[in-house]
């Protein structure tokens, strides 16, 4: 049996299926959580159920991606019930959906969640009388307490019953039902995605037919009981709405976002360290004890230990901090309220405000960040801040690695800083010229106390991929770039000296270094910091380093979240900006 | 009047809404003839405003939000 759930962005779709089915879909308080399709299970009198969740739509006819993604899930899934899910809270705009998925002909029914804000707000829904209007079941639903469980529960053993609500309910004479096609002309009933959506840009007839009937329902089903009830939250959202108090108060909880995590970097090191140290002896004794004495033996005992450090000691106390304070932000909805609050500062820079926030977490971690970038309103602004963040922010294991290697060689901060925030200004400018910017909508969750288990869940679910992705990648990389090293191969681009020297002021390992950053940015240093080079020249090729290419877990993701052709732009506008600044540093420094 | 005009905490119907292209996307969010809508917070420097649509809060930038038309009531 299958059933699609569907409803408005951030309703608690994900919460109410992981309620439903005990599944571990992520549930974040903010519109545009969830971009793809899920499937998730439940076993009812024996009989499995599939419920399958769906990116949040204000319309199934809607021009926006989520919408054909529900589209054409409709389309290939014979769905045998849609589960509306309903913000009971917010019912009139719930219900235009409502109204097109009645027209869909199928069996529908209605779970109306968040019933317990709807109390809180000191309102009270008839139920019996919502059912009525719209000739299908409705299920009054609380995701966070478990309200409605029961019903739901029996509802389906009903279903699959002898009593058929596909026969009761479908036939109610209240229920004006159209064939609709979504997307083919066959049997069109006047009412389908073609009619209902010539241009994209404007509403037909039945839009605005199912908007009044929409207002008139909700009107007559929504009573006030008592008053509302003065909630601490609605003091603290009023605070943050205030536009200068607000933004002071999200720019304190970003600092002190940074705070936390260069101090928890800082103060974690010691005691790292000190269980390291022990394990990379013992890694050593035993690589040593069990390989041939030998070339391979040596490289693997001191490749080993020493790779651990980086990933043990700098990335991961970043991607726990930084995934637990992600959390937050996303759970007490405060997360969009900076995109609103930095609307401007990003439309200096050719991008809506929302891009602020995966470029801050970009300097925690890339990979989160790409994740982060779902926020903006579409894939054109996703891309410039993909690209931004591939391209031009640095890391905190990048940083950490960056100063280490500038001191070294004295190479001038100045230099390397200027270049960096003036690439990030030309880049951006030129990257909004070519893509169109939209107008700024966007739908601002209500505070909420965060969930715990819901907090502890996604820092957990964030950071498993430290042990199966990170950290093996990072362990191989650094074996390899030891052989490299160890093996003189570095020797061979010696031929290339002259041409590099020409181009960009730098021997040509220091270009090897430079093309390594491909692999992991914060190598790069490691292969530099064993050359003999210039103050000049360590400027030069730190700031093309600093410049270039997404690290590898960087690289994943972007082909999870925005696909190929997008990473093989970014990589080119990498490599392009990398040899530009090389090329214009040489000719520029003194 | 748009919205852009408003007080702080005024409340107002939307007349119509000027100018094709957002048409679409304000009415899925639920700002179409006859909502009410409260306006919450305007950003300084031509920031977004933040405007009060039933029971959900949005933000709109400021182009869009002269699009809006309204009258008290
Ligand atoms: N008070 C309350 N909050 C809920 C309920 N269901 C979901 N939420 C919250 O609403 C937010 C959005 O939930 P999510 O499942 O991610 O929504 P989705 O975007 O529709 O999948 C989260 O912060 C949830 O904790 C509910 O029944 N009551
Ligand atoms: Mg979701």
């Amino acid at each position: 049996m299958k059933i699609i759930a569907i409803g408005n962005p951030n309703v608690g779709k994900s919460a109410v299926l992981n309620r439903l089915t005990g599944s571990q879909i992520f549930v974040s308080n903010y519109a545009g959580t969830s971009v793809e399709t899920c499937k998730t299970k439940m076993i009812i009198a024996g009989r499995e159920f599939y419920i399958y969740d769906t990116p949040g739509v204000y319309s199934i006819f809607s021009v926006a991606d989520e919408a054909r993604v529900v589209r054409e899930l409709l389309e290939e899934e014979q769905a045998d019930i849609i589960l509306n899910i309903v913000d009971a809270s917010n019912l009139e705009r719930n219900l235009v959906l409502t109204n097109e998925l009645l027209t869909l002909g199928k069996p529908l029914i209605i779970l109306l969640n968040q019933i317990d804000m709807v109390r809180s707000l000191g309102m009270n829904i008839d139920v019996k009388l919502l059912a009525q209007r719209l000739g299908c079941l409705v299920i009054p639903f609380s995701a966070t307490s478990g309200e409605g469980f029961f019903e739901f529960i029996k509802t389906m053993e009903e279903y699959i019953g002898p009593k058929n609500i596909s026969k009761t309910d479908h036939n109610d004479k209240n229920r004006k039902t159209y064939t609709i096609n979504l997307n083919s002309e066959h049997n069109c009933s006047g009412n389908c995605f073609r009619c209902s959506d010539h241009t994209g840009d404007c509403m037909s007839e039945a839009d605005l037919q199912r908007a009044e009937e929409a207002r008139r329902t909700s009107k007559m089903v929504s009573k006030r009981v008592s008053a509302r009830q003065k909630m601490r939250l609605d003091k603290i959202e009023r605070i943050y709405d205030r536009p200068v108090l607000g933004s002071f108060l999200l720019l304190i909880i970003a600092y002190l976002g940074f705070y936390t995590l260069l101090k928890f970097i800082d103060l974690s090191e010691g005691p790292i360290n000190m269980l390291l140290h022990p394990l990379g002896l013992f890694i050593e004794t035993f690589i040593e004890n069990i390989l041939p004495v030998g070339w391979l033996s040596s490289i693997f005992a001191k490749a080993i230990p020493e790779g651990l450090i980086i990933p043990f000691t700098i990335i991961m106390p970043a991607m726990l901090v930084v995934g637990f304070f992600m959390a937050i932000l996303e759970d007490t909805g405060l997360l969009p309220r900076y995109s609103v609050a930095l609307e401007r500062v990003g439309s200096l820079f050719g991008f809506s405000g929302q891009g602020i926030i995966p470029l801050a977490i970009g300097f925690g971690c890339r990979t989160p960040a790409i994740v982060a970038s779902r926020i903006m309103p579409n894939q054109a602004q996703r891309f410039i801040v993909v690209t931004l963040l591939s391209i031009v922010i640095p890391c905190s294991a990048t940083l950490g690695v960056l100063a280490a290697v500038i001191a070294a060689f004295n190479a001038s901060l100045p230099v390397i800083i200027g270049t960096m925030l003036l690439v990030f200004a030309i880049l951006s400018s030129i990257l909004s010229r070519l893509i169109p910017r939209e107008e700024y909508i966007y739908e601002l969750p209500p505070l909420r106390v965060p969930l715990i288990s819901n907090v502890i869940n996604k820092t957990n679910m964030r950071f498993t991929g430290f042990f199966t992705e990170v950290l093996p990648l990072l362990l191989v990389m650094n074996i390899g770039i030891r052989m490299l090293m160890d093996s003189g191969a570095l020797e061979y681009f010696r031929g290339m000296d002259g041409f590099s020297r020409a181009l960009f002021g730098i021997p040509a390992e220091a270009l090897v270094a430079v093309l390594i950053t491909i692999f992991q940015r914060y190598l790069a240093p490691i292969v530099l910091i064993n050359l003999p080079l210039t103050s000049r020249e360590a400027t030069i090729a730190i700031a093309m380093i600093a410049l270039s290419l997404p690290c590898l877990p960087a690289i994943v993701m972007t082909i999870r979240e925005l696909g190929l052709k997008n990473l093989v732009k970014i990589i080119a506008m990498g490599l392009a900006t990398s040899f530009t600044v090389g090329f214009l540093l040489n000719l520029l420094l003194p | 009047m748009n919205i852009n005009n408003l007080d702080i905490g005024q409340k107002v119907k939307v007349l119509k809404i000027e100018g094709r292209g957002a048409e679409k996307r304000l009415f899925e969010i639920g700002i179409m003839e006859g909502a009410e809508l409260q306006l919450i917070t305007r950003h300084p420097f031509k920031g977004p405003l933040v405007i009060k649509v039933g029971n959900a809060n949005v933000a709109l930038g400021r182009s869009i939000a002269d699009k809006v038309k309204v009258e008290a009531v």
